[in-house]
């Protein structure tokens, strides 16, 4: 695991901000690029509707990705059912899989996109696991 | 897993949306135009002691994949994969590979127009 290029995190990211409808492309910041930037990995959620089996399937990889050393965010998206994180579902599903639940970052897009783009950069730079933590596995 | 990701790829496809496969060429789950191959392997996901062959064929979890898209009645899903457990991974090779295979397939979709070939 040593030299992963993720940098140890992993963000939950909304189908809409993979595959952006036209109307929503131009209002957002490039989130992708933030991420890349900042040296996190993506973990693409499904767009909203029913998505029992691959929530689980995804509620899975969170909680092996949380019980070896990665440092969790999801990045939500304001306006969109639930921010586009289906945390209604999801966050029971992580609860029973004994994983803390990771903390959101909601993007909106009724602001500037640059400003937003360094409001993210600055959550994501910030967050990461107790140094105890990392120390733990990142040898 | 390929039941759960399934419903969402045919949704993707049911709308008119091309969808496309890249997987992991040379890994034993997720490689596409090859995969690593040790006869006494078994399954089990650490590396075996010995060597073991790249061989050119779909890894289990494409191959899983695959079966459970055309089990929906779905055509099959253009792939290709990135080299990443080829033994000494060449990104810019890679990069270039893989630019070729998405330029291919914006020609087939101009060729192909509205028609999704779907049942």
């Amino acid at each position: 695991m040593n030299g992963d290029a993720r940098g140890w995190r992993m963000a939950l990211v909304p189908d809409s901000l993979i595959n952006p409808p036209h109307p929503v492309r131009t209002a957002l910041p490039d989130v992708l690029g933030v991420l890349e930037a900042s040296g996190y990995g993506v973990l693409q959620l499904p767009p909203p509707g029913e998505h029992r089996l691959l929530l689980a399937v995804i509620a899975d990889q969170i909680a092996e990705y949380s019980h070896h050393g990665y440092a969790v965010l999801a990045v939500g998206v304001r306006g969109e059912p639930g921010n586009g994180l289906h945390w209604r579902r999801l966050a029971p599903l992580l609860k029973h899989r004994g994983v803390a639940q990771p903390p959101r970052h909601i993007v909106r897009p009724d602001v500037d996109a640059a400003l937003e783009a360094r409001r993210l950069t600055a959550r994501l730079a910030s967050y990461d696991l107790p140094l105890e933590e990392q120390r733990r596995w990142r040898v | 897993m390929a039941q759960a990701i399934a419903p969402l790829i045919e949704g993707h496809l049911r709308q008119g949306d091309e969808v496309i496969l890249i997987g992991l060429d040379g890994s034993p789950s997720t490689g596409v135009r090859f995969t690593s191959s040790k006869p006494d392997w078994g399954g089990r996901p650490n590396r075996p002691e010995d060597d073991w062959e790249i061989v050119p064929r779909r890894g289990v979890w494409i191959e899983e994949l695959e079966a459970e898209l055309a089990q929906r009645g779905l055509p099959p899903v253009p792939a290709t994969g990135w080299a990443l457990d080829m033994g000494r991974f060449d990104e810019a090779a890679s990069r270039r590979d893989l630019e070729q295979f998405l330029d291919s397939r914006e020609g087939a979709a101009a060729a192909r127009g509205e028609d999704s070939g779907l049942p």
